[in-house]
């Protein structure tokens, strides 16, 4: 079983009588890709900023690599990497100047830097682009600019707070590749984000949180189970009577059919079989059939359905 | 020491505006030197006259000869009104006819004719001149001299000059740059402006909310955060200040004697102008404001504090208000050093203590706003 890298027990924080974080108990293992899920205001940046010691806390522990994190705890430190959503770097140093000095704050030797430093140029795919200075960077380039600079000494636990906010397609892309490609040379990855279809496309490990609380942990898989949803079937249809509405209604496992602009849509819960039992019901009434889709519930529906509410653009 | 690397890279590129004004600074501190020169010396000035003598006496000719020795007498080719009008003589006299005689007889009306230009400085001088060389014959006369010989006891008796020395260059003891002391009276400004113009805008930028907090998780501590700030800043006030006192020996010969005195004076005043500037880059979120802000706060302390007009003739409210600027201090000193105000080195070592208590009390409120300032980034 793999070792953990982060291990949040019981963690407490109140801004007065507002409780940001309550009884919050995390676990991410090595190698994870763990992604961090909530609403506007649930915590996410809250439990980062705990972990990183730069919040103070009112009970419980946080450990990193097993040892107790603490605002002096540089050991501990010197292997973690932070990309937030701002762009963090100097207007007045190029790329290859910014990279360096952030990563000089972690490395000391210059042979080791210099090495270090190409390497994050490479994987950011800013070769063509050393001696710019930020201000002449597109958008996209200056996140990978912004990943460079927190992934460059090589830490072994990255944290990424929704880093592809304002990002173009191919720049997300990009970035998303590059974090699996983290993930895969060893790093522990820690990603927020308000985008459910890249926490589905790279997270191994999902926690959901609202009002400071872990609502729900696991894989996605895991998590889907978690929800009354299992299937929704769509058929398009130039008709659909009312009784064989209710026939479709009254089928075991169907627990919602409606009928709306010519599609009929059915919600399952479970069971085997589903779109053929609709189907032969809508033969059976000499009904013709159009275009028949049937779709597993995403991580929004589980989103939506646990938390019940919507994720918003802004992070808290 | 990356913070401090990272802060002579980024200074480097502040630099070149700060640049302007130690370059404006110093080419108006040439000129100065070069129009100070004679700032020690005193010559009599001369007004230009134009003599007439209708007389032709021996008396009218002394008188004549008398005028020559002690102004400058001219002869023109364009009328004299003209030439009065075109400012190319000052003064024009007439010795009317019958001047010797008029004089032997006691008679001192109508002895000449005059014209010059109405309230004009030279004017009155030489109507005052004439007025106390025929009181002067008078009186000789009464005392039994003839006419000619009166007009010598006269002139020999307005020969007699008060003597003139120049307190500002404290008989020799205050050479070089005190001789026209404007480079070490403006420094402050220009010191203050460098600082603010750099330094601020540079820890504006280091300590600016995304890249603090990213180098807040790095493995720097805090002390070691703000002691390479510190060094950095330190570092480059004290670059600051030699340049200016080596760019001022350079250009004035050196100093000496009381010299020393500013010299202190000036690094004094670095300090609490290093520390305005760090303040300054905790209050202000943008670089860009940085320029504007340095204008105002640097010319209205100065104003306010004496650095463009002496404090002697500034209006005593606004040197109340003064009082509460470190600059002030440090211009009240240096007026002491250079003789506008008599020197006492006890109020010397007073305005210099008076500096270093604002740099005391700047320091803690510069600290006490970043530690507000990180506290509030906390939350």
């Amino acid at each position: 079983m793999a070792e953990n890298v982060v291990k949040i027990e019981n963690l407490v924080k109140r801004y007065g009588e507002l409780i940001a974080l309550d009884h919050l108990d995390l676990e991410i293992k090595a190698g994870e890709v763990f992604g961090l899920l909530g609403p506007n205001g649930s915590g996410k940046t809250t439990t980062i900023n705990c972990l990183l010691s730069l919040l103070s806390y009112d009970k419980g522990s946080i450990e990193i690599f097993g040892k107790k994190m603490s605002p002096t705890a540089y050991d501990i430190k010197k292997d973690i990497g932070i990309i937030m959503q701002n762009v963090a770097v100097f207007e007045e140093l190029t790329v290859q100047e910014n990279i360096d000095y952030f990563c000089g704050l972690y490395i000391t030797d210059k042979a080791k830097r210099k090495q270090y430093v190409d390497e994050a140029i490479s994987f950011a795919g800013l070769e063509d682009f050393r001696k710019f200075f930020p201000k002449k960077l597109s958008g996209g380039l200056l996140r990978r600019l912004n990943i460079a600079c927190g992934i460059a000494h090589k830490p072994r636990l990255i944290i990424l707070d929704e880093p592809t906010v304002a990002v173009d397609p191919q720049s997300r892309n990009k970035i998303l590749e590059g974090i699996e490609e983290l993930n895969r040379n060893g790093a522990t990855i820690i990603y927020t984000s308000h985008y459910m279809e890249e926490v589905e496309q790279i997270c191994t490990r999902i926690a959901i949180m609202d009002k400071g609380r872990k609502i729900a942990e696991g894989t996605k898989e895991e998590l889907k189970t978690m929800i009354k949803n299992t299937e929704t079937i769509t058929v398009a249809l130039h008709e659909l009577p009312e009784k064989v509405l209710d026939e479709i209604s009254a089928l075991s496992h169907i627990y919602s059919a409606d009928y709306t602009d010519g599609t009929l849509t059915a919600c399952c819960s479970g069971g085997r079989h589903n779109l053929i039992r609709i189907l032969e019901i809508l033969q059976k009434n000499d009904l013709h059939i159009g275009k028949v889709t049937t779709a597993q519930p995403t991580l929004n529906d589980v989103f939506l359905e646990i938390t019940g509410k919507a994720l918003r653009d802004k992070e808290d | 020491m990356q913070l401090f690397k990272l802060f002579m890279r980024i200074l480097k590129k502040k630099l070149p505006l700060a640049m302007v004004y130690v370059v404006v600074f110093m080419l108006l501190c040439v000129a100065f030197s070069a129009n100070g020169d004679n700032e020690g010396s005193f010559e009599e000035s001369k007004v230009s006259v134009v003599i007439t003598d209708n007389d032709n006496t021996p008396e009218s000719k002394a008188l004549t000869d008398y005028i020559a020795s002690r102004q400058k007498v001219v002869e023109t080719k364009i009328p004299v009104k003209d030439a009065l009008f075109y400012n190319q003589i000052s003064f024009s006299l007439t010795i009317n006819e019958g001047y010797a005689h008029r004089l032997a007889g006691g008679d001192t009306e109508a002895l000449f004719t005059q014209e010059y230009v109405h309230e004009s400085y030279g004017a009155a001088y030489m109507t005052s001149f004439l007025d106390e060389y025929v009181s002067c014959i008078r009186a000789a006369m009464l005392s039994g001299e003839d006419t000619l010989t009166a007009a010598g006891s006269a002139a020999s008796a307005m020969d007699t000059a008060a003597e003139v020395e120049m307190l500002s260059s404290d008989a020799g003891k205050l050479t070089g740059l005190l001789s026209g002391h404007g480079f070490f009276r403006y420094l402050p400004y220009v010191i203050l402006s460098v600082m603010m113009m750099s330094l601020s805008s540079v820890l504006i930028s280091i300590n600016s909310k995304e890249v603090r907090y990213r180098t807040n998780c790095s493995s720097v501590s805090p002390t070691s955060y703000v002691m390479q700030l510190l060094g950095g800043s330190v570092e480059f006030m004290l670059g600051v200040w030699l340049l200016f006192m080596v760019l001022g020996a350079v250009l004035e010969g050196g100093f000496s004697g009381r010299g020393w005195l500013q010299v202190l004076n000036s690094f004094v005043f670095s300090i609490v102008a290093t520390l305005i500037a760090a303040m300054i880059s905790l209050l202000l979120r943008s670089a860009q404001a940085v320029t504007l802000i340095s204008n105002v706060v640097g010319l209205a302390m100065s104003f306010i504090s004496g650095v463009f007009v002496p404090q002697s003739i500034m209006n005593s409210s606004v040197l109340a208000v003064g009082k509460f600027m470190p600059m002030y201090w440090y211009t009240k000193a240096n007026e002491m050093i250079v003789g506008t105000e008599v020197y006492h080195t006890n109020e010397y070592v007073q305005c210099l203590l008076i500096q270093a208590g604002f740099a005391a009390a700047l320091a803690a409120v510069t600290l006490v706003i970043f530690r507000l300032k990180m506290k509030t980034n906390e939350n």
